[in-house]
């Protein structure tokens, strides 16, 4: 049996436990435009000033 | 038990391998692509680990990461939500790759690497607190990190005890003593997270006349914690570092083209005045409350060598360890060693003593690549190489020195290193047109022999194996190794002894012989602008690319007057 | 083959381009609306998400809540 959860349990939990649920807007547009947005590689694209990143 | 700990996707990827607990493999994966600091998934690292236990994915029994994504996940939107509407830019450019690849560590372990099993996730601070304590030979110590920004600390101290490690107390991002350096480093006209080590190389150069200025940008406790008025800082929400008020305070950045000056030379003393004062305000106020004389330090302000050779001096600590990757590469074995020491709670700790972790290379594979090349080079007896290689120093010449294990880190240690004559006056502009082609205010480092540190530097360790501590030299001696003496009279040094690394310390004897000083230059074996060399290609290329006169790998002589065919000019690719 | 290679190259800068401008217009609403909203509303009630204001504490450490877990604590992302 896995220990890690999938990606949408473990934000379910992360949501509950931190009780950050102003995050919950943000994660449902995500989710909602996510399997459309291309995605992009961290190393191609990122830039040096990592802070943002 | 193998335990994998990973680090990956912000910069400097790594990967390191531990054998019930020992460590066995390590590398950056930089070296494997040649892409410095490169931040993408360490395949090629982690390759390299298994290759060297020689084992599969299968046998891992653990694979550790070095933060926890959500949580940097939730401070990024937390940056976001603050500074609504302006930072869609860099909200674009950053969201793709959370999506992609941050938040699907598990998975991507599973697609890059086989890994069905489980990961287990470190939190930032305590992997770079366990990177230096687990390995330290402490049996108890004061812990401090302090890097640009984790998850949401960016400074915190604890205490390290038998297997324990508690980190009590942090300050959290924005306030970052790691960024404000990098963003002088930015206003200074040179790349963030890359050159913040030649802005400590320029502040011997100036004046701290910006330090009451930079006392209005961060206000600084007695008990070492800080607090930043943001409004001089962009990096929060703009792909850039410096804010206009920040430029219309201390002027504008640096570009390219101007060269730099007095202005810039006294921003970097200032800072770096700055930064040690939080150092050692940090360092007394922990001493205060654990009373203990060991000190363990990592996270990538940890790097700062000038600092950490005014501990002792500056607080009552006497016994200091630094993980010799102290930036985020360096997380990788702290993850491991956390996995196992604390999570696992198996006792037994090890004192890593040296960073020759990479790959080598077996004097049948350096021999086949010479001969598939059609390289030109002469075999030498185990006793020449020291005395020949020790003898084309002495004569002027520039050596490309390939042995044993690549070293771990972001310094070369006698492995994959550069070695020149320390007393000659001429040897760092010889350096320079020749090979390194570096800014002129950047001082080279030395390596002496273990026993011969006392008579030539006021240093109050024995030994120093990494070379992370900035000592003076002995003021009677700065003129006999002027190529290695700093403006401030100071070196950076490295102490070799026989049984850390027989060849290194025996070429070092052999040049005492012939010049009375046991001392050499010791710089990186790399192309401007490129990582470390890895392999014997890698090594070759560079001499042939750039004025390095002789190569020394393994006992294979080459002479790069002989084997013109491949010269190459490197500075025409070299970016730094 | 330079041929082959220079199309390939100029493959790789068409499918960058074409992502970016994806990206750029599907981030637009994940933005505006998840980010602004929230944004918006949280700054009508006064709530902060980063530390910006000035402050002059007597000291400006706060405590770590990182605790030693179990090892189950450690297959979470947070």
């Amino acid at each position: 049996m896995s220990h890690n959860k999938s990606i949408i349990l473990e934000f379910w939990d992360f949501l509950k436990i931190r009780k950050k649920w102003w995050l919950l807007p943000i994660i449902i547009m995500l989710i909602l435009v996510g399997v459309l947005i291309v995605f992009g590689q961290s190393s191609a694209i990122s830039p040096f000033i990592y802070a943002l990143i | 038990m193998y335990i994998l700990g990973v680090s990956c996707f912000y910069h400097d990827s790594s990967a390191v391998l531990l054998k019930d607990g020992k460590i066995i493999a390590g590398a950056e994966e930089e070296r494997f692509t040649r892409k410095k600091h490169d931040a993408g998934f360490p395949i090629n690292a982690i390759k390299y680990c298994l290759k060297e236990a020689g084992i599969t994915v299968k046998e891992l029994d653990y694979v550790g990461f070095y933060e926890k994504p959500f949580l940097k996940f939730e401070r990024l939107l937390s940056q976001h939500l603050e500074m609504f509407p302006f930072s869609y830019w860099s909200f674009y450019k950053s969201i793709p790759s959370w999506i992609n690849e941050k938040l699907r560590i598990p998975h991507l372990m599973k697609k890059k690497l086989g890994y069905k099993g489980d990961i287990l996730f470190i939190p930032h601070h305590l992997a770079h607190a366990a990177s230096s304590y687990l390995v330290s030979n402490f049996n108890e110590a004061t812990i401090m990190t302090i890097d640009g920004v984790g998850e949401w600390a960016t400074t915190t101290y604890g205490y390290g005890k038998g297997n324990e490690i508690k980190l009590e107390k942090e300050i959290i991002f924005p306030d970052s003593v790691g960024l404000l350096y990098s963003t002088v480093t930015a206003w200074i006209g040179m790349s963030v997270n890359n050159s913040e080590y030649k802005v400590m190389g320029l502040a011997p150069y100036g004046k701290p006349t910006y330090y009451d200025k930079l006392k209005k940008v961060i206000d600084i406790k007695e008990d070492g914690s800080y607090k930043m008025d943001m409004s001089y800082f962009d990096y929060h929400y703009k792909l850039k570092m410096p804010s206009k008020k920040f430029i219309e305070e201390f002027g504008s950045i640096r570009t390219q083209k101007e060269e730099v000056n007095q202005k810039h030379k006294d921003m970097a003393a200032s800072v770096q005045k700055i930064t040690e004062e939080i150092y050692f305000k940090i360092l007394n106020n922990a001493y205060k409350k654990y009373k203990c004389k060991n000190l363990c330090v990592a996270g990538g302000v940890g790097l700062n060598s000038v600092a950490n050779g005014k501990i002792t001096k500056n607080t009552p600590f006497k016994n200091i360890y630094i993980q010799p990757a102290s930036s985020d590469s360096g997380t990788s074995i702290g993850v491991a060693c956390y996995i196992y020491n604390v999570i696992l709670g198996n006792k037994e700790r090890f004192y890593m003593d040296n960073a020759y972790l990479g790959p080598s290379y077996s004097y049948e594979e350096i021999k086949k690549f010479l001969d598939d090349n059609e390289i030109k080079y002469k075999i030498l007896k185990e006793e020449e190489i020291a005395k020949k290689t020790a003898k084309l120093i002495r004569d002027e010449n520039v050596i490309g020195w390939f042995q044993g294990r690549m070293e771990w880190g972001p310094r070369a240690l006698g492995n994959r290193s550069i070695l020149s004559d320390a007393t000659n006056p001429k040897m760092k502009d010889i350096l320079n047109l020749k090979v390194k082609h570096r800014e002129n205010f950047r001082p080279f480092a030395p390596v002496i022999s273990k026993e011969d540190v006392h008579e030539w530097f006021d240093i109050d360790q024995d030994e120093e194996l990494f070379m992370l501590f900035v000592y003076p030299v002995k003021k009677d001696k700065r003129k006999i190794i002027p190529s290695v003496t700093h403006v401030d009279g100071s070196g950076r040094l490295q102490t070799i002894s026989k049984e850390q690394n027989e060849r290194y310390y025996s070429v070092i004897k052999e040049f005492e012989k012939l010049s009375g000083v046991p001392i050499l230059i010791n710089t990186s074996f790399n192309i401007r602008g490129e990582p470390i060399v890895c392999n014997p290609y890698n090594a070759y290329k560079c001499m042939m690319g750039t004025g390095i006169d002789y190569l020394v790998m393994d006992r294979f002589l080459i002479k790069r007057e002989d084997n013109l065919k491949d010269a190459w000019d490197s500075e025409k690719i070299a970016k730094d | 083959m330079r041929i082959l290679k220079a199309l390939k190259k100029l493959h790789k800068v068409v499918t960058g381009t074409i992502i970016n401008i994806v990206n750029f217009i599907l981030l637009l609403p994940v933005y505006f609306i998840g980010v602004g909203i929230t944004s918006i509303i949280a700054k009508l009630f006064k709530k902060g998400f980063l530390n910006l204001k000035k402050e002059n504490k007597k000291s400006y450490w706060t405590n770590n809540e990182v605790k030693k877990g179990e090892i189950e604590d450690y297959y979470r992302q947070f």
